[in-house]
C-alpha cells in the first residue's frame, strides 16, 4: 500500500484514478493542479505523484521540475491526453524535467498499476533522502 | 489610340514654336507614356472596355481579346461566342448591367470564362453603366483583370491555413476526447473486473470497453494529423523497414493484387519514427488496395530526392534539401482532381461510407510534416494515384555525396528550342522559367491537340518535353507519336507526378527518357542533355 497523490484538473479522471486505485489498496489524495499538487506534496508527504501535464495556474510539467527539485527519490508519473497547446509533446518534456515515466490517456488500469506498482518498487530500494529541502511555490 | 499631327493645336502651347518641332517631341513623350501604358496592362493582365449602343462592336484593348481567346487582328471577332463561353449567372449579371436604369450605376462582377479551346479562366471587371433620363443606356466602360493564377496561389493559401486551423480544432477535441476516454476505460476496467464471475453481463461491459478503446485510436489518428502526436525519431534505413513488412504484405494485399518493390541500393538514411513510417506505408498500401476492388498493380518505390527552391514550389511549401522518399503506387480508378485538394484533410473519403474513417492520409500528413517533411498526392482517374512521402535526410548522413552533386557545373542550352506541354498552368511556369535561366528557347502549350498545332507552324522546335497524361484527347505517348511524325527528328523528354516505378507497363508506358515531379533544376538540365546527346 502506498500514499499516492493524483493531480489533475479533471474531477471524473481524479475520481477514476481514485477508485483504480483504491482498489489496488492505494491511499489516495487529490490535487485539482499544479499549485494543489505542491501544497499537498508538502502537507500529505505522498510515496508517489501522479500529476496530469496541462492543468491550470501551474503547468504539470512546472510542477514536476519544482517536486524534482527539492526531492530527488519520489516516483513522478506523468500523465495526458494529448492535443491542447501540443501535451502530447509535453509528455517528452515531463520526463526530461524528472518524471520516471510518461502514460498516454486513455491508459488501461493493468497498465497504470504495473507502472505504478514498478515506480514504487524502484524507489523503495533507494534510501529516501535525509533532511529534503522545502518545495518553493 | 493614334494621336495625329494635324489634330493638335500648336497656338499657345508652352515650348511649341510656330515651326512645330516642339510637336514631335510631344507626340514622342505621347508615345512613350503610352507604351508605359500597355506594358502597366499587359503586366497586370488588365483588359478595358468600351461599349456604346450606337457603335457595331464594342471596343476592346487587346488583352480583353486575350482572355477570351479572341484574336484582335480578326476583323469579325466572335463576341457572342465570347459571351456564351461565360457561366450562365455571368450572363444574367451582364445582360443587368445593360438593362435600362436611370443616371450611372458601378458594378464589380468575378467571370468565370470556360474556354474550349483551353483552361478556365477567372477575371474581376469593374465598370460604370451610363443611361440618360429616359433610362436609355449610353456607354458602358470598364476595366478587367485576369486573376486566375492570384485565385490559384490564394486558393492554396487558404488551403494551408484550414489544413492549420482543422490541426488545431482535431488537437483540442482529442485531448478533451482521451480525458473522457480516460474516464470511461478506467472504470469499464473496474467493472469487467467487478464481474469476473458473471460472464454473461461481463459480456456488456467488455464490449463497451472494445468500443471506447476504438474510440482511442481514433483519437490517437487525430492526434497524429494535428502533429502532436508524440514521436521517437531515429536514423533509420527505409529499405530495411520495408523488408520487414515483407509478412504484412502478402496478408493486407490479397491475391488479386500484384506488388512490385523497387528500393534504390544507396537510399540515404532518414531520421523518423519507425513505427509511424510504417503505419504511413500500410495506410498507403491499404488506399492503393481499396482503388483497386478488381485487383491490380501496387508499386512501393523507394529513392533519393534533392529538392531546390524551384522544385520545393510543385510541393507546397517543401523546405529546398535531402529527402528519403517512399511512394506508393496504384494502378486504380484514380482520385478526381476537384478531390485532390481536400484529401489530406480528416474525415475526408473518396471511399464508400463505413469504409474508411477519413484519417488514414490525414495521419499521414501529419506524420510527414511532424517529422519535417512531406507528402504529395499526384492521381489521374483511370490511370491511378501515387502518393509520395518524403523524409528529411539524416544529418549525419549529408557530406561529401551531397556537396559532390552541386559541384558539378548545370549543364546549358545550345541555344536549342523546346515545347513545354502541360496542363497545369502552375507547373507549366516553373517549367518555362527552369528551361529559360538555362538558356533555351521555349514554347508552351496546354493541350495535346494545341501543341501539334505550334509543332506545325514553328519547326525550330528541337525537344517536345511533355506530360504523361493530360486532358484534351491525347495523352504523353499519343502527342509524342504524332509529332514525331511532323517532325522526324524531335526528341522527346516525359514527365509525371507518378512515381517512376509505376510507370512501366500499359497505356502507361513511357517510350523513352522521363523525369518525375518535382525535380530540381540542376536534375532537369542534365535529364535534357541527356535527351539531346543520345
Amino acid at each position: 500500500m502506498a500514499r499516492i497523490l493524483v493531480a489533475d484538473d479533471e474531477p471524473l479522471v481524479r475520481q477514476t484514478m481514485r477508485s483504480v486505485l483504491q482498489r489496488a489498496g492505494h491511499e489516495i489524495f487529490e490535487a485539482q493542479d499544479g499549485d494543489e499538487a505542491l501544497a499537498g506534496y508538502r502537507t500529505l508527504d505522498p510515496d508517489l505523484v501522479l500529476i496530469d501535464v496541462i492543468m491550470p495556474n501551474r503547468e504539470g510539467v512546472e510542477t514536476i521540475a519544482a517536486l524534482r527539485k527539492v526531492n530527488r527519490r519520489i516516483p513522478i508519473v506523468a500523465m495526458s491526453g494529448g492535443g491542447k497547446t501540443g501535451s502530447m509533446l509535453f509528455l517528452d518534456l515531463a520526463v526530461r524535467m524528472g518524471a520516471n515515466c510518461a502514460l498516454t490517456k486513455p491508459v488501461r488500469n493493468a497498465e497504470l498499476l504495473q507502472v505504478i506498482n514498478e515506480c514504487l518498487a524502484e524507489a523503495r530500494v533507494v534510501e529516501p533522502e535525509c533532511g529534503e529541502a522545502e518545495v518553493s511555490s | 489610340m493614334v494621336w495625329r499631327q494635324e489634330r493638335l493645336s500648336v497656338e499657345g502651347v508652352d515650348g511649341i514654336d510656330q515651326t512645330g518641332r516642339g510637336i514631335e517631341a510631344l507626340l514622342e513623350t505621347l508615345a512613350e507614356s503610352e507604351q508605359s501604358v500597355k506594358v502597366a496592362d499587359w503586366l497586370a493582365k488588365l483588359g478595358t472596355f468600351n461599349y456604346r449602343p450606337q457603335d457595331a462592336v464594342p471596343q476592346c484593348s487587346p488583352n480583353l481579346y486575350e482572355f477570351f481567346g479572341l484574336d484582335p487582328a480578326d476583323p469579325s471577332p466572335k463576341y457572342m461566342e465570347a459571351l456564351a463561353m461565360l457561366s450562365p449567372a455571368n450572363q444574367v449579371a451582364v445582360a443587368a448591367i445593360l438593362t435600362p436604369a436611370g443616371g450611372r450605376e458601378t458594378f464589380t462582377l468575378r467571370l468565370e470564362i470556360s474556354r474550349p479551346d483551353g483552361p478556365h479562366r477567372i477575371c474581376w471587371a469593374e465598370g460604370r453603366s451610363e443611361f440618360n433620363a429616359a433610362g436609355e443606356l449610353i456607354a458602358v466602360t470598364g476595366v478587367c483583370q485576369d486573376v486566375t493564377e492570384r485565385e490559384a496561389v490564394a486558393a492554396q493559401l487558404q488551403q494551408a491555413q484550414k489544413m492549420e486551423a482543422v490541426g488545431q480544432l482535431t488537437g483540442g477535441l482529442a485531448h478533451d476526447f482521451n480525458n473522457l476516454l480516460a474516464v470511461i476505460v478506467g472504470n469499464l476496467d473496474i467493472i469487467e473486473e467487478v464481474l469476473a464471475d458473471d460472464p454473461v453481463t461481463k459480456e456488456f461491459a467488455s464490449t463497451a470497453l472494445a468500443a471506447a478503446l476504438r474510440g482511442a485510436e481514433l483519437t490517437k489518428q487525430l492526434l497524429a494529423f494535428s502533429r502532436r502526436q508524440p514521436l521517437n525519431p531515429q536514423q533509420l534505413d527505409l529499405n530495411a523497414l520495408l523488408a520487414g513488412m515483407e509478412s504484412m504484405w502478402s496478408r493486407t494485399l490479397g491475391e488479386a493484387i500484384t506488388l512490385r518493390l523497387h528500393q534504390a541500393p544507396d537510399l540515404w538514411a532518414t531520421l523518423a519514427d519507425g513505427s509511424q513510417v510504417e503505419s504511413a506505408v500500410l495506410n498507403l498500401a491499404i488506399n492503393g488496395r481499396d482503388a483497386m476492388p478488381e485487383g491490380g498493380l501496387l508499386t512501393v518505390e523507394t529513392c533519393n530526392v534533392q529538392l531546390d527552391e524551384t522544385s520545393a514550389e510543385l510541393g507546397q511549401h517543401v523546405p529546398a534539401g535531402d529527402y528519403a522518399m517512399i511512394a506508393v503506387s496504384d494502378s486504380g480508378h484514380g482520385i478526381p482532381a476537384e478531390m485532390l485538394a481536400s484529401v489530406f484533410e480528416p474525415f475526408f473519403t473518396t471511399k464508400d461510407v463505413g469504409k474508411g474513417s477519413g484519417l488514414g492520409l490525414s495521419m499521414v500528413y501529419g506524420f510527414a510534416k511532424q517529422s519535417g517533411g512531406h507528402v504529395q498526392i499526384y492521381s489521374e482517374v483511370g490511370v491511378g494515384t501515387t502518393v509520395k512521402l518524403f523524409l528529411p535526410r539524416a544529418k549525419q548522413e549529408t557530406g561529401a555525396a551531397g556537396l559532390m552533386a552541386d559541384s558539378s557545373p548545370t549543364p546549358q542550352s545550345r541555344n536549342e528550342t523546346v515545347l513545354v506541354v502541360e496542363d497545369n498552368p502552375d507547373v507549366r511556369k516553373l517549367a518555362v522559367r527552369q528551361l529559360t535561366e538555362l538558356g533555351y528557347c521555349v514554347l508552351e502549350a496546354e493541350t495535346g491537340p494545341l501543341a501539334l498545332a505550334v509543332l506545325g507552324r514553328r519547326p525550330e522546335i528541337d525537344l517536345l518535353f511533355t506530360d504523361m497524361v493530360m486532358p484534351g484527347g491525347l495523352s504523353g505517348n499519343e502527342l509524342a507519336a504524332l509529332a514525331v511524325k511532323l517532325k522526324p527528328n524531335l526528341k522527346v523528354l516525359y514527365t509525371t507526378g507518378f512515381a517512376e516505378a509505376a510507370t512501366g507497363s500499359g497505356s502507361f508506358e513511357v517510350r523513352g527518357k522521363l523525369i518525375t515531379k518535382p525535380y530540381r533544376k540542376s536534375d532537369f538540365a542534365v535529364k535534357l542533355r541527356e535527351v539531346f546527346d543520345a
